[in-house]
């Protein structure tokens, strides 16, 4: 068991840093998701973790050794691939006993190492099998089981799912969790889908053009994004974010004018009024007025569309060029085009500074 | 009805191709003064062109010269050249392009071109009149590593990746994980290789003089055209038969396995 310490991590690639002073505390049995938009320096990151990809400075520990030099069969990881990455000329039991014959383990305990990891993966029927004749969803099976019978110190996915359909996905998502939290092995996870990410993590480390944005918790992350992008990128749907000005009397003002809201008693202590962004999650728009809550504040607008998800309903309305989503209860009458009130919850409102893009903090939540 | 003429004249298109082989392994089998017909089957059919040809000339130590070589050339080309062909497809060093361009450009070389230096050097060496100038030239060659590298760069990185971790070095990556994948790529220049190393003549003319160390091309061109040709057109047929026979075993058992190993490839990219 191990914790993971990632410091100072920079990959350049000639003039371009795809990674940035890339640094996170991984404790040891934690369950931590790389997050962020294709080409953001996740699979760098992971591939600098596992030794296949140098590291252009920093440092890397497993446990307290220091391992920028060691080789990766040496690092005590087991990688995940999103193509899974299985030998093709290989039974499903050869494909899990490679690395375990190339440590020159005896062969009784590989026979029974193999046959026990492939009892957790739910794949001792298949261990004669070759790969080819597999679905996809028992293929990354095996792939975990190659992983589980290395027992590492360190789990590696690079988005292990996204080869899968939807259904299976989820289904996977659980049987990974429950897996790691039974082995108990710390885990690095890639995802570029942030719902995996939720779902899954201990803690999130949002990235984005290599660099560091977030590193905290699921919850943490929704109720307290750092900036606008982790704003916009954690929450589904995304959050809406509205460009304005708060003035003299603590009114909250879009470009457009169109959009009125008034903060007073819910703005950060730190702000008094000028230029913000504000952010409002579509789940914190209602129908009604509950019980006369007084933190709900009336808005009109005029619905685009409306989508019917059966749980949910999701409202589409332009407000300038931004469109401003609503995620109401299916049982709310609205029909399109006609003016209607919707309520935003003004104690879940979020504030960020339009310049820097960062949270004003010292708001209530 | 389109289809059965297309058959039928694909039909006749391939009787023509194989007409002058037939014809050439009929006659081989058949009587001396009834060689000049146009024929299909045998015209009394004999072994005596072969009895002859075995008695007349050394060939079966030439045949067997010859398998030695082929065999060794190929091996040779497989290995060396899957190693440089997976150096240039999937490692990253100083000059990687430079000496890929510099392969390429040796195929552009005539071999005319090459011989006489080639030549001196097998002098130098000490190595004309032995296996060694006919197997070491010939074991690394562009078009095998061009292949190569074609067909590594093809392959997922994840797969290496996997390798790597799992404790593969580059020797038992090339050979335990990517060799197996590779056998289409491996019989194609296999096949390729044997074939050219099979025929090759004029290079074993140039550097082979000793009768025992002969390779059958050689051999049967030394008593066919050259100096002791011999006059009957049988025992010529025969040796022609004899040279083209193990090439086409090799190349009928290899084909089955490369339509095998195609269907087989079970490599999800
Ligand atoms: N071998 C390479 N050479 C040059 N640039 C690379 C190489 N590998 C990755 N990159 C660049 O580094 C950035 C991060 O890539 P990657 O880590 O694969 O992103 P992600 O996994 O988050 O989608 C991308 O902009 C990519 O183009
Ligand atoms: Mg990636």
């Amino acid at each position: 068991m191990a914790e993971v310490k990632v410091i100072n991590f920079i990959k350049r690639y000639g003039d371009v840093d795809a990674v940035s002073n890339l640094s996170l505390d991984i404790k040891d049995k934690e369950f931590v998701v790389l997050c962020g938009p294709s080409g953001c320096g996740k699979s760098t990151t992971l591939r600098m973790i596992a030794g296949l990809e140098d590291i252009s400075s920093g440092e890397l520990y497993i446990g307290d050794k220091l391992v920028n030099s060691v080789a990766p069969k040496d690092r005590d990881i087991a990688m995940v691939f999103q193509n899974y990455a299985l030998y093709p000329h290989m039974t499903v039991f050869q494909n899990m006993a490679f690395g375990l014959k190339l440590k020159k383990v005896p062969q009784k305990e590989i026979q029974q190492r193999v046959e026990e990891a492939a009892k957790v993966v739910g794949l001792e029927p298949y261990l004669k099998r070759k790969p080819g004749t597999l679905s996809g969803g028992q293929r990354q099976r095996v792939a975990l089981g190659r992983a589980i019978v290395r027992n590492p110190r360190v789990f590696l996915f690079d988005e292990p799912l996204s080869n899968l359909d939807a259904k299976l996905r989820v289904q996977m998502r659980m049987e990974i969790s429950r897996l790691q939290r039974k082995l108990g092995v710390t885990t690095i996870y890639v995802t570029h889908d942030q719902t995996e990410a939720m779902t899954m993590a201990d803690r999130i480390a949002v990235m984005k053009d290599g660099l560091l944005q977030q590193f905290d918790t699921p919850m943490n992350m929704y109720n307290y994004p750092a900036n606008l992008f982790v704003a916009g990128f954690i929450g589904s749907p995304a959050m809406n974010l509205i460009t304005g000005q708060v003035d003299e009397s603590m009114e909250f003002t879009d470009v457009t004018q169109k959009f009125k809201i008034q903060l007073q008693g819910y703005l950060p202590s730190s702000v008094s009024k000028g230029a913000m962004v504000l952010g409002v999650r579509p789940e914190n728009i209602h129908g009604d007025n509950g019980l006369n809550i007084s933190s709900y504040s009336p808005i009109s607008i005029t619905p685009d569309a409306i989508e019917p998800m059966g749980s949910d309903s999701f409202l589409y309305s332009k407000i300038g060029d931004h469109t401003f989503i609503a995620r109401l209860r299916p049982e709310t009458h609205i029909s399109t085009g006609q003016v209607t009130t919707l309520f935003i919850d003004r104690s879940k409102l979020h504030f960020f500074n339009p310049e820097t893009g960062e949270r004003i903090t010292g708001n209530k939540q | 009805m389109r289809k059965a003429i297309l058959y039928i004249l694909l039909c006749l298109f391939a009787f023509v191709f194989l007409y002058p082989f037939i014809w050439m392994v009929s006659a081989s089998l058949s009587e001396e003064r009834s060689i000049k017909d146009i024929v299909l089957t045998p015209v009394h059919f004999t072994f005596e062109q072969y009895t002859k040809l075995f008695q007349s000339i050394p060939i079966l130590g030439s045949l067997a010269n010859s398998l030695i070589v082929a065999t060794a050339v190929t091996a040779g080309v497989l290995i060396l050249g899957s190693m440089v062909g997976y150096a240039l497809a999937r490692h990253r060093f100083a000059g990687r392009n430079a000496i890929f361009y510099l392969i390429l450009f040796t195929m552009t070389l005539p071999f005319q071109l090459t011989l006489i230096p080639n030549y001196i050097l097998m002098v130098e060496f000490g190595w004309t009149n032995s296996f060694a100038a006919l197997i070491i030239p010939a074991m690394l060659n562009a078009f095998a590593i061009i292949l190569f590298r074609q067909h590594f760069m093809s392959i997922p990185q994840d797969l290496i990746d996997a390798a790597r971790i799992d404790g593969c070095n580059e020797l038992r990556i090339l050979f335990q994980v990517l060799w197996p994948i590779s056998v289409p790529t491996l019989i194609t220049v296999g096949i390729i290789t044997f074939m050219t190393s099979w025929n090759e003549v004029l290079w074993p003319i140039i550097v082979i003089r000793k009768e025992s160390l002969m390779t059958m091309p050689q051999l049967v061109t030394l008593y066919a055209v050259g100096g002791r040709s011999l006059g009957q057109i049988g025992m010529k047929l025969a040796s022609a038969t004899m040279l083209a026979m193990p090439i086409i075993i090799a190349y009928l058992i290899f084909q089955k396995y490369f339509i095998q190993s195609m269907a087989n490839s079970g490599l999800k990219e």
